[in-house]
């Protein structure tokens, strides 16, 4: 299987730890209902930026933690923008389909065609742009992270894989995912430092097959064996600088790991989330091995500049996770 | 003495360093003792919210990226002193299962306060609403809600009629405008603004012109009282709060915010049927036309669902138990003349038989 990478001499799977407390997190969800029912759902910004800063401060490397700088006002007035932009867009759509309408019928329907494609490039558009935020406002060892690389490369990209991965009945999606990974990947930044992506999507087609054949029979369930190879495979090609990566997780524990999250949500009626937020975290960093050292003094500041709103985008569309 | 290490934010390398406070300055030293940089105090921040067992992290803005760590204990309360701000991001004291119910109980009972605060404040936020927006809302509802309505001339001008005549005795600033729906339930409804639907079955199941009268005076009653207006305020209230709960709790936990919004909504309904009840009998007593009519409806809905559910059950019912709403009626009284001729009778009956629209 392509999919086995040798973990090298010195991989550790104790590098990358959580320090969480379920507790504290709930906590921090119990305060942003409050001030979201008094703001009348305007903190929501703020909210999500106080838990990222919980989930960051307390996920450690080596022993330093990580840093979210993100502020509350920068994604609202990233959505403030975004919804700026839409309702233009919409308007504007509607104002040239009753001008072409005037002249013929048919026309009428020419902007708002031209509107649907113009959405599927701002999604593109807005989940590269959402990274790149994200990415700006992490640090570690007080280094910023970042992305290079055009939020519209990638919506074209994006949009193109997806009409062949439709026109071959979903056999190029493993082609598609690493083609768009490898353009995240390999346009991220530590500083100075470029991570680079060797993964090709013909590795992945086997274990793709085995479960494309497999849906109906395993009624979907062999998705998980697959999504747990893709993640073996995305992790153990991607390198920064002399790191390296490898993930060891199966199909099996990912099962269990889904299953009981669902019981603990269905149980509590969902007020288990910050943990099963945080043993999700757990369980994607118990199984991912590190190898190798950084050399730091090679490592410089990140010289990109650093977008100043943020995810407009993504929450205009409301595709947003934590 | 403080331990820690500092890492300047121009390469990934940290150094170990000492930090010593004095003044309104924080010296930071190599471990040999060398000074390396005083940071003043004015100007310092927590990188973020410390925990217990966490390292404190500083920033300064004269500093750029830098990021000063101090792993050894005892640093923040020297330091609060000079920089009150950071109380409010320090949990370093007290216990995570204390916050953990502090936190609970306050915001059960923000929100259990909000839920019970909404309906009293849709009376009043109703009253502010300016009645060209209750027309323009309750123009869309009849046109969304009501796909075919039904045309016959003569049909309308009987229903204006009865309209007509149970409004000339109330002062209200609606002006009533009746409707009805190409529908085989036996059912109407008022929208905010004066829009009246009645739909097809009613007229059918009716026995005579004084039951539908009944239902339109009670529907008036609504309209009067300004209950469609309320129940859109207090709606949009319970929807804020539980919204709120949304973009966080899972969905099952909203939609127990849904089915506990909904239960208060009915309950709030059924005080609103037994108010257009009292409201409605008063414009039928006070134009001739009496309760008789309203009474034989009640009783003849009474006998195709009888009050099944029992007891407990009963609050779920948006219409009150309909034994007692026919009691509260008082006794039933007939018209002083007759509501509509017989051949303006048959034209309601027959409304919907012509092209609909």
């Amino acid at each position: 299987m392509p999919t086995t990478i040798p973990t090298g001499d010195n991989a550790r799977k104790d590098r990358l730890i959580h320090h969480g407390s379920g507790g504290e997190l709930f906590v921090i969800f119990l305060v942003n209902i409050a001030l979201k029912v008094v703001t009348l759902g305007i903190y929501h910004f703020w909210a999500k930026t106080r838990i990222r800063r919980y989930l960051w401060t307390q996920a450690g490397f080596d022993g330093e933690r990580f840093e979210y700088t993100g502020l509350g006002g920068e994604l609202f007035f990233g959505f403030l923008k975004a919804m700026g932009v839409l309702i233009g867009l919409v308007l504007l759509g509607s104002i040239l389909s009753g001008v072409l309408g005037m002249i013929h019928p048919a026309l009428a329907a020419l902007p708002m065609v031209a509107l649907y494609i113009t959405f599927f490039v701002l999604v593109g558009m807005g989940i590269y742009s959402a990274r790149r935020y994200t990415l700006s406002r992490t640090r570690w060892r007080s280094i910023r992270f970042a992305q290079t690389g055009s939020p519209l490369t990638y919506a074209r990209k994006m949009i193109g894989y997806t009409l062949l991965t439709v026109f071959t009945l979903g056999l190029y999606a493993p082609f598609m995912k690493n083609r768009l990974m490898g353009y995240m990947l390999s346009n991220t930044y530590f500083g100075t430092e470029q991570v680079t992506y060797d993964g090709e999507g013909r590795d992945l087609f086997k274990p793709f097959i085995i479960a494309y054949l497999l849906t109906l029979p395993t009624l979907g369930l062999v998705w998980l064996w697959y999504k747990a190879a893709e993640w073996r495979y995305i992790a153990g090609h991607c390198r920064l600088q002399s790191l390296r990566f490898s993930c060891d997780v199966t199909g099996g524990q990912v099962f269990g790991l889904m299953f009981t999250n669902l019981l603990l949500i269905a149980f509590t009626l969902g007020l288990a989330f910050p943990w099963v937020l945080l043993r999700t975290v757990r369980f994607a960093f118990a199984h991912l091995a590190v190898a190798g050292e950084l050399d730091y003094s090679a490592i410089g500041q990140s010289p990109e500049s650093v977008p100043g709103t943020g995810e407009g985008l993504v929450q205009a569309f409301d595709m947003g996770g934590i | 003495m403080f331990e820690g290490h500092l890492a300047d934010g121009v390469t990934a390398q940290r150094r170990p360093v000492r930090v010593r406070l004095s003044g309104q300055y924080l010296h930071v030293y190599d471990p040999e003792g060398k000074a390396l940089d005083t940071w003043p105090l004015k100007g310092l921040r927590l990188a973020e919210e410390v925990y217990r067992g966490q390292p404190v992290r500083l920033m300064h803005a004269d500093r750029d990226d830098a990021c000063l760590t101090v792993t050894s204990q005892g640093i923040l309360e020297p330091l609060l002193a000079h920089l009150p701000r950071v109380r409010r991001r320090l949990f370093v004291r007290g216990s995570t299962a204390g916050r953990v119910v502090f936190w609970t109980l306050a915001v059960v009972g923000l929100c259990a306060g909000l839920m019970l605060a909404v309906p009293h404040l849709a009376r009043p936020v109703a009253r502010a609403v300016p009645m060209g927006w209750e027309q323009a809302f309750g123009r869309q509802v009849v046109h969304s809600m009501v796909p075919t309505r039904c045309t016959g001339a003569a049909g309308q001008a009987a229903l204006d009629r009865i309209v007509g005549r149970l409004s000339a005795v109330q002062d209200s600033p609606y002006t009533f405008q009746v409707s009805v729906a190409d529908t085989d339930r036996v059912n109407a409804f008022a929208t905010p603004g004066g829009y009246i639907v009645v739909f097809r079955g009613l007229i059918d199941s009716a026995d005579t012109p004084d039951e539908v009268a009944g239902v339109l005076a009670h529907e008036m009653g609504h309209v009067i009282r300004r209950h469609p207006t309320q129940a859109m305020v207090r709606s949009l209230g319970f929807r804020v709060v539980a919204g709120a709960f949304m973009g966080d709790a899972s969905g099952l936990a909203s939609s127990a915010a849904d089915l506990g919004r909904s239960l208060l909504e009915l309950s709030y309904s059924r005080q609103d049927e037994a108010e257009a009840d009292r409201v409605g009998a008063g414009l039928l007593r006070r134009s001739g036309i009496g309760t008789a009519g309203l009474v034989a409806f009640f009783n003849r809905l009474r006998k195709a669902h009888p009050d099944r559910a029992p007891g407990a059950l009963r609050f779920l019912a948006s219409h009150p138990g309909l034994s007692r709403r026919i009691r509260a009626l008082g006794t039933p009284s007939t018209p002083s003349r007759p509501v509509l001729s017989p051949g303006q009778w048959q034209a309601l009956k027959q409304i919907c038989t012509g092209s609909p629209e």
